[in-house]
């Protein structure tokens, strides 16, 4: 199933990301793919308010992972926040585990995800990112490709997202 | 060449880093992964991000720092064995503590782990005198952009650092964007200087208030204003693009140094060396009567001296650390019990 939307603003933006934010469930993975400044770490900060994180989420291109703890909501105790912008290739990548981290209770976002997409398992959805048609224009389109989120896509509690 | 000194290890990022400093805070070595013949010991490749280079070169890079201090293995006159805990990459992080372990419980020395951003406040004093409390670190780096007030010895408070990209890393994407190459800083620094600061019209944000920074929006805007003009000169968005950074740093800086009254404002971190940078916090300190220390590059970029002089401090205030501490990747300044 597929959806798209596009926002106006980094704020929306983020708004967007904590909606996406109530489709997860433990061990899922978003892959987020789009170039610099599309708003990955932005979408990434709303799906983190959308956790209830209320720490600052920053760029985690330099460290490339950032773990950030999760009050346990609808079981999920982890959002793994990383970015493999700088990693040259999938060889690199593996070393980064990714696919270990994401444990029964973690979720993770992956910036630049399109560099490595088999590293990070099965249950995942990928937003791509792209510039609209004004300065601040994004559009969002989810992809979830397994058919994980169903119900709750149809459902109300995405009701922000139009079908496409 | 008795004097009592600390080994200093350092895995929290890309660099394997090992350096021998005396008590007077005396460097009689310091090595950096990058600063040695590996390559043909290892085939060609260090691959930058893996902790598993760590583990392949830790032992050759201790052994360096050792045989250029003129001290061997389990040297009497190694009185400690300090390591990075934390901030960091965590598999990184392990690979630097469980040496350091091992090393300190083979040679029955005491152990004591430090905070990589306490080393980066320690890093001007293994080059310039004492400063007195209280200053101001303005620590710039790909991983961080941060305004550190100290207020006494091991009291530190964050003042102010970046909510989305860190300013070394805003250089970098920019470069790559530009197609100025990896890492993005030095390329663009010297572009900038043959360029038109005014050219492009870019945001400061944040700059009217407040000690956080924020760099995203900057990236974005130098992005979408070549993607509609092309033919803008690379020299000219590298000079706005800078411009603009060093605008929003200085003015923060200098707003935290007047905030704490400091006596000193002092650089940090590898976008430290940026010539426009000291450049402009140099004639900011002078104006505003206050010492400004602008360490070397080799000391403002990731090093395990600053890790020792960071390590005598802990040591001698506190003592050796369990062999139970382990890495902390989101260890802060503050929180810890340093005060």
């Amino acid at each position: 199933m597929k959806r798209s939307a596009t926002t106006h603003s980094v704020e929306e933006t983020r708004a967007w990301g904590a909606a996406l934010a109530t489709l997860l469930e433990p061990g899922m993975t978003v892959l987020l793919i789009g170039d610099l400044g599309a708003g990955k770490t932005a979408l990434t900060q709303g799906i983190a308010a959308g956790l209830g994180i209320d720490r600052a989420v920053t760029s985690p291109t330099f460290t490339m992972v950032a773990s950030h703890e999760v009050d346990g909501r609808r079981g999920i105790s982890t959002l793994l926040h990383a970015d493999l912008y700088r990693v040259g290739s999938g060889v690199e990548a593996d070393d980064l585990a990714l696919g270990e981290l994401v444990e029964e209770a973690a979720v993770a976002v992956v910036e630049w995800g399109n560099v490595a997409p088999e590293l990070v398992g099965h249950d995942q959805l990928i937003v791509t990112l792209t510039q609209g048609e004004g300065d601040e224009d994004r559009i969002l389109e989810l992809t979830d490709e397994r058919n994980l989120c169903n119900e709750k896509l149809a459902g109300e509690a995405f009701t922000p997202w139009e079908h496409s | 060449m008795d004097a009592l000194a600390l080994l200093a290890i350092e895995t929290s990022c890309d660099e394997t880093a090992a350096a021998v400093v005396t008590e007077d805070l005396h460097v009689l070595s310091s090595v950096i992964s990058s600063q040695i013949e590996l390559h043909a010991a290892f085939g060609g490749v260090v691959p930058e991000i893996a902790g598993r280079a760590h583990v392949a070169l830790l032992e050759p890079v201790v052994a360096e720092a050792l045989e250029r201090a003129n001290r061997s293995a389990g040297d009497p006159r190694i009185a400690a064995i300090a390591v990075t805990s934390g901030p960091g990459l965590v598999g990184s992080l392990l690979v630097g503590l469980s040496g350091a372990k091992a090393l300190a419980y083979a040679w029955d020395v005491p152990f004591v782990g430090v905070n990589h951003l306490e080393g980066h406040l320690f890093a001007a004093q293994l080059e310039s005198e004492a400063l007195s409390p209280p200053y101001v670190t303005l620590l710039v780096s790909g991983g961080h952009t941060m305004l550190i007030a100290t207020l006494g010895p091991g009291d530190y408070r964050l003042m102010g650092q970046s909510i989305d990209d860190a300013a070394g890393e805003a250089y970098d994407k920019v470069a790559r964007y530009c197609g100025l190459g990896y890492p993005g800083g030095p390329a663009i620094d010297q572009l900038a200087g043959e360029g038109d600061p005014k050219a492009l019209k870019l945001p400061r944000a944040m700059k009217a208030e407040g000690f956080d920074f924020s760099f995203s929006g900057l990236k974005t805007s130098v992005i979408r204003s070549i993607e509609k003009d092309p033919s803008l000169a690379v020299a000219d968005v590298a000079a706005s693009f800078q411009a603009a950074v060093v605008d929003v740093l200085v003015t923060k800086a200098m707003r935290a140094v007047e905030a704490i009254d400091a006596t000193a404002i002092v650089l940090g971190g590898g976008v430290a060396a940026n010539s426009s940078l000291r450049q402009a916090i140099s004639e900011a300190a002078v104006e505003a009567g206050v010492r400004c220390a602008l360490p070397s590059l080799t000391m403002c970029t990731d090093n395990a001296a600053m890790i020792g002089a960071a390590g005598w401090y802990r040591f001698r205030s506190f003592g050796s650390d369990p062999f139970t501490l382990s890495a902390n990747p989101s260890l802060s300044l503050e929180l810890e019990h340093l005060s």
